[in-house]
């Protein structure tokens, strides 16, 4: 009897201390649903313009979450898109986030007039739930190098100390070009690039364009000719050709800037993009030069990625150059001069050959132009038997003349 | 000819993806209607007018315009000092005021965008111009009918039914004829403001478009003196220096009535600017609007100041919206502290303590104003407790318990004296004492005092003190033998905030007040007890 007695206060006991128990479960907590950002605008060289959504129970944690949307679209798409880079970048990913306000920009408290930076949206999605919409600047740089810090990516500096900086070069387009606007253009887009650290060639400073032209001769299958030309002529590795439209209505006036990047050898688009900003009042001081400018900074912007990414592929590979010889034996120097280009390049491809007037490559060679000229310089008398001079040795383009 | 053909394509299209990417950044950098801020509007007053038929003095105009003018001409709107009258129409004065502001806009337009780093100065598009062009407003004031009328009032003195004499003021119209005469003129006001929007961007359309009119009417009276009383003395000289100031008043009669007539007018004005005020700051294009920028455990901050006339205990109803754009209420807030912030995002917040929350405010809610003229009516039943019998001796064990009616109006000072939820408050209450002789006794208090109240959430605690009077009714006596007496009384008030226009409250008041029997010569006891108020309160 005192035995089921105490049993029975046993499992009463039991019960009540099981009933009592906080269970502390420890959920895994998911991965956070950070809902894709879009691109606004290029702030300047170092900062972008990204409008991003956040979900949270509060303004606050809706905001925060938007801002980590920010720099992960941003990451993902656009500083470490490769799939090794996003792997690498998803072990790193909390670290990142845990210096967010590096990164990102918290929305400034009553956006002025709803333009720029701020709160822009804000909807509840359920009972417990609201969205965010903000526009926040990004520091790219910074978050740049904090990717090349972790391993995610490679620094754009010490890829460039490898392979240096593209030479560049901008011209007006056909319809810009006698454009009262051409002098406003040339200056926005020499400071857009020194801005960046970018060398950009000066096209006033071609001398004696009328003979390397003549010497030249046409630059076949190239969109824009003449600044291909150019480019060949003071050795750019890519050239732009930046073309600008004026839209007018009664006071206002807003500019679309359209810019087009070339590589200079083989006068390849290697990308276009268009921007316009908003029209503003041509009478108000200043407001023309501001109406060009930023379409064009946007433009820029969205196009030197394109031109940065494709010279880091092909930069390693060695510099590519126009081989020209004008005059010569027609056959025997295409044959011997493809040899000699076969032996000291990676890539040869033929582009124009006239019989007893010019033969002309596309060459990717390990050699610079200077290795190159004096390597040619030995090598075609010997193999053609006749002696050669240079007209024009410059970064991209060696061209010759066969005596 | 072909590649001519091409370039213009090329061209055409770059134009047509040119203005819809422009469309795009707009629409990028624009906030939508769940974070709308209010910006500054400028507001041009056109003039006075009168309708066909109206006669009123040309001297009453001024008077009616600065009684009016201070109502609408509000912080919240930049004023432009342009003279209509030198312009032969309002087309003429559109025009003229179209170039006015445009010398403005783009300094005001700069002042209010994002500074952009790239240009070290603020981006200032044509739509920003345009919007400060497009948020220009014309209002003018348009008197529809006015009367002045002078008025009498007297005491006329009847016999009841139980054969008392009983005293009633009568008024009628009409120029003093008694030295018993009160006289008075009597305005009536029946006015119209009205707001357009004007034109400024396109002078090809109309210049200006109705936005909305307000119409309406008001009476005030203004006393002046009255005849000269006949000398009591009936000497030849009395009769004569009589005569002669009765012939002076009679004189200066027209004078005294029309200065006493555009007094009235004036103040019939006055007595409108309040409500007019109200009405024009619930126009959508008026009215103050922002988004919470923090949600607090017992309030909000937001971005509006000193600049928009921000004042203490301003009322905002709290709204959010859902996926579809539906607006929801959520709540009210009253502001407790002024900031100087700027919708532009300067400055220090305002901070607006939450009285209504009927869904956790978690920042980024939509403030809109919920103008209010900030007086409260109430009314309620009354219940007092004396600790002796107010009828009866001194020497009574008796206690006294009431009933009646009350009711109370509060006016908020809270910006007079810089003091959040500071109230000036009158009651009056009217109470059945039971039979004193063969009528029935009753007790009226007027009371004026201030009241102060502080809110936890919904649940508003009020403190007050009162002073006034007490005076005696018996039956329907109203000989002007009325017994009048002295006291006050000290308020605990409990209410609950329903919403801006409506609260139930409770007040128990601990109420001193000498008895008017007293001044008879009887023994009677102190107005010494508890009374409580249990009501409902209406606010304008």
């Amino acid at each position: 009897m005192r035995k089921a007695l105490v049993l029975v206060l046993a499992v009463v006991f039991a019960a009540t201390v099981v009933g009592c128990t906080t269970v502390v479960v420890k959920e895994d907590k998911g991965p956070e649903i950070l809902l894709p950002a879009k691109f606004v605008e290029s702030v300047d060289a170092n900062t972008v313009s990204l409008r991003c959504e956040g979900i949270g129970p509060d303004q606050n944690a809706a905001i925060l979450q938007a801002r980590k949307a920010c720099i992960d679209w941003y990451i993902t798409n656009k500083l470490a898109p490769k799939a090794s880079e996003r792997k690498s970048y998803e072990a790193v990913q909390q670290d990142i986030f845990a210096k967010l306000d590096r990164f990102v920009g918290h929305p400034p408290p009553g956006a002025r007039d709803g333009q720029g930076p701020g709160v822009k949206s804000r909807t509840r999605i359920s009972e417990d739930k609201i969205r965010v919409e903000i526009i926040v600047h990004v520091q790219k740089k910074l978050l740049q190098d904090e990717l090349v810090a972790m391993g995610v990516m490679q620094s754009t500096e010490d890829l460039m100390a490898a392979v240096g900086q593209p030479h560049l070069m901008a011209v007006p387009g056909k319809a810009s070009k006698s454009s009262k606007l051409r002098p406003i253009m040339e200056t926005l887009v020499m400071d857009y690039a020194t801005s960046q650290d970018l060398e950009m060639k000066d096209p006033k400073n071609a001398s004696d364009m009328d003979k390397f032209t003549t010497a030249l001769g046409e630059v076949k299958d190239a969109e824009e000719g003449e600044a291909a030309q150019l480019a060949l002529a003071l050795g750019a590795d890519v050239y732009f050709v930046y073309e600008a439209l004026k839209d007018k209505k009664g006071d206002t006036i807003n500019y679309s800037v359209r810019v087009k990047a070339f590589e200079t050898v083989t006068s390849t688009v290697l990308g276009a993009k268009e921007a316009s900003a908003p029209a503003r009042y041509d009478d108000v001081a200043g407001q023309e030069s501001k109406a060009l400018r930023e379409p064009l900074n946007d433009a820029m912007g969205k196009l030197m990625p394109e031109v940065m990414r494709w010279w880091k592929n092909t930069a390693p590979k060695g510099p590519r150059f126009r081989v020209q010889f004008n005059g010569g034996e027609g056959n025997k120097v295409k044959n011997e001069i493809y040899k000699l280009l076969k032996m000291n390049c990676s890539a040869v491809k033929m582009i124009t050959f006239v019989p007893g007037e010019k033969v002309a490559f596309e060459a990717q060679c390990k050699k610079d132009n200077m290795e190159m000229s004096m390597a040619l310089e030995e090598a075609v008398p010997a193999k053609l038997g006749t002696g050669m001079e240079w007209i024009t040795v410059t970064r991209s383009c060696l061209l010759g003349k066969i005596q | 000819m072909i590649t001519r053909g091409i370039t213009a394509t090329v061209i055409a299209m770059c134009l047509i993806v040119g203005s819809v990417s422009a469309e795009d950044k707009i629409e990028k950098l624009s906030s939508d209607q769940t974070q709308a801020q209010y910006t500054r509007k400028s507001m041009t007053y056109v003039g006075i007018g009168i309708a066909s038929g109206v006669r009123i003095l040309p001297e009453a105009l001024p008077l009616v315009e600065q009684g009016i003018r201070p109502g609408i001409e509000l912080k919240r709107f930049d004023y432009n000092q342009v003279d209509i009258n030198a312009f032969g129409s309002i087309e003429a004065f559109v025009e003229a005021l179209r170039d006015y502001v445009k010398k403005r806009a783009s300094d005001r337009a700069a002042a209010e965008a994002e500074y952009e780093d790239r240009f070290k100065s603020a981006r200032v598009y044509a739509k920003d111009v345009d919007r400060i062009m497009s948020s220009a407003y014309l209002y003018d004031i348009r008197v529809n009918d006015h009367s002045v009328q002078p008025i009498i009032c007297y005491d006329e003195v009847r016999t009841n039914k139980q054969g008392k004499k009983v005293r009633k003021e009568i008024c009628r119209p009409g120029s003093p004829t008694s030295p018993k005469h009160r006289p008075k003129m009597e305005a009536k006001l029946d006015l119209s403001v009205t707001f357009y929007h004007a034109n400024l961007t396109d002078p090809n359309k109309k210049p200006y478009s109705l936005l909305k009119e307000l119409r309406k009417h008001n009476t005030d009276s203004v006393s002046y003196p009255g005849m000269p009383r006949r000398p009591k003395v009936s000497s030849p000289e009395a009769q004569r220096a009589y005569q002669a100031r009765l012939e002076e008043y009679r004189r200066n009669l027209p004078a005294m009535q029309r200065d006493a007539g555009l007094q009235a007018t004036g103040g019939a004005a006055r007595g409108l600017q309040a409500i007019i005020s109200k009405e024009m700051k619930q126009i959508p294009d008026f009215q103050l609007k922002t988004p919470v920028q923090t949600a607090l455990s017992d309030g909000v901050e937001f971005m509006l100041g000193q600049a928009e006339g921000l004042g203490l205990d301003d009322t905002y109803d709290v709204t959010e919206f859902d996926a579809a754009g539906t607006k929801s209420l959520i709540g009210y807030v009253k502001v407790r502290k002024i900031g100087d912030a700027t919708g532009s995002g300067g400055g220090t917040p305002s901070y607006a303590e939450k009285v209504k929350e009927k869904r956790d405010f978690v920042g980024g809610e939509q403030l809109y104003e919920h103008p209010m003229i900030g007086i409260n009516f109430g009314i309620h039943p009354v219940f007092e407790f004396t600790v002796k019998d107010i009828l009866k001796d001194s020497d009574t064990d008796e206690v006294g318990l009431y009933f009646g009616g009350g009711i109370h109006v509060d006016w908020d000072i809270a910006n007079m004296v810089h003091w959040p939820e500071f109230y000036l408050t009158l009651d009056g209450d009217f109470l059945y004492l039971g039979d004193y002789g063969t009528e029935s006794a009753f007790l009226t208090h007027w009371l004026l005092g201030a009241m102060k109240k502080f809110y936890i959430e919904s649940l508003v605690i009020a403190i007050g003190l009162r002073g006034g009077i007490d005076y005696f009714v018996v039956g329907d006596d109203d000989s002007g033998d009325t017994l009048i007496g002295g006291g006050a009384d000290l308020v605990l008030g409990l209410e609950y905030y329903v919403s801006p226009e409506f609260s139930a409250y409770l007040n128990l008041a601990g109420r001193f007040f000498t008895n008017p029997l007293s001044f008879t010569g009887a023994d009677a006891n102190f107005e010494m007890g508890a009374h409580a108020q249990l009501g409902i309160r209406l606010g304008v």
